[in-house]
């Protein structure tokens, strides 16, 4: 290989994460620049001397040289840099999971909980507003837990219009049930992929 | 010199010379080298960012000597932005410029020693 290739291909690399159109748009301005610079007479050392490391280039693009591997030199120790703020970063989520993110989804959780738990008894409790109703007409008692001085229509439509918002309610809770979810499983899947290094983007950027 | 005033300057520069002409990748970079010493791979990263910002577009055109070549050309918004920060630039300069300088005598005179 020789050294353009080389280089083009060690951007490459470094550029995995890259949406693949953007990607290949950098390679090809940099091989045009190549072919610039060797058309006004330079060597292929000198045009890399002077464009710097793929490694340099990668981090301006917001793509840190996590994959590289393990030669001495600059892109070793900002390695090492990039690994100990991971760890201290760890240390802070992990603090922070513990005193506010779980606390908070766990109160998301209990809220939803709370209101269900209030829909179905709504729903219920009309449901045995219509039972007392259809057997007050037999028992004495049934006929003591209906609304007194009231007709039978009141009594029946107050039954149920108590049964359909229960009903409505209960659609919410679940519908609210499933952001809950939706929420809580991003929020761990993110800070547990955070904390076991996938994601190498934008690191050592500043 | 200091890589912290190279990058900060490093994009009115790259807008400047666009202002004067549509210029393709190699071309701008060997501009802009030959006065500041720079790692010329740090153009295309700013390029890209300043193409996704609107404020430069690209085009391509035939080049006499092989395939053909990505011109820069500044967006009217691109223009706009420069002069904004040409302004930036020089109002900074000056007071930089009178605080490495000293107060003059003119102005010792103001303040209470």
């Amino acid at each position: 290989m020789t050294l353009r290739e080389n280089y083009l291909a060690r951007l490459k690399e470094l550029l995995a994460a890259m949406p693949p159109a953007d990607r290949e748009e950098v390679l090809a301005d940099i091989s045009e620049h190549f072919d610039a610079a060797l058309r006004e007479g330079e060597t292929e050392e000198e045009i890399i001397a002077r464009l710097g490391t793929p490694e340099s280039i990668a981090t301006q693009y917001g793509y840190a040289a996590a994959a590289a591997p393990p030669a001495a030199g600059a892109a070793g120790r900002q390695n090492r840099g990039v690994g100990a703020g991971r760890i201290f970063g760890s240390i802070g989520l992990g603090f922070f999971n513990l005193c506010a993110g779980y606390p908070v989804l766990f109160v998301f959780w209990a809220a939803a909980a709370a209101l269900a738990a209030a829909a179905v008894s709504i729903g219920l409790s009309g449901l045995l507003y219509l039972v007392c109703l259809c057997l007050s007409p037999v028992f004495s008692w049934a006929q003591d837990s209906l609304m007194q001085g009231f007709p039978l229509i009141a009594n029946l439509f107050t039954g149920i219009g108590l049964v359909s918002f229960g009903a409505l309610a209960c659609i919410w809770t679940v519908k609210l049930f499933v952001v809950c979810i939706k929420v809580g499983v991003r929020y761990l899947v993110w800070s547990f992929k955070w904390i076991f290094c996938m994601k190498t983007k934008k690191e050592g950027d500043a | 010199m200091n890589i912290q005033f190279k990058k900060g300057a490093l994009e009115l520069c790259v807008l400047s010379v666009l202002c004067r002409k549509d210029c393709y990748g190699y071309e701008l970079v060997s501009d802009i080298s030959c006065h500041i010493d720079i790692s010329e791979g740090t153009i295309y990263p700013l390029l890209k960012r300043l193409k996704d910002e609107k404020l430069v577009v690209t085009y391509l055109q035939e080049s006499p000597e092989g395939p053909p070549r990505k011109y820069y050309r500044i967006s009217d918004r691109g223009r706009e932005y420069k002069d904004q920060l040409v302004a930036e630039w020089l109002d900074f300069t000056k007071k930089v410029n009178h605080i490495i300088e000293g107060p003059s005598e003119g102005q010792k005179g103001r303040n209470p020693s």
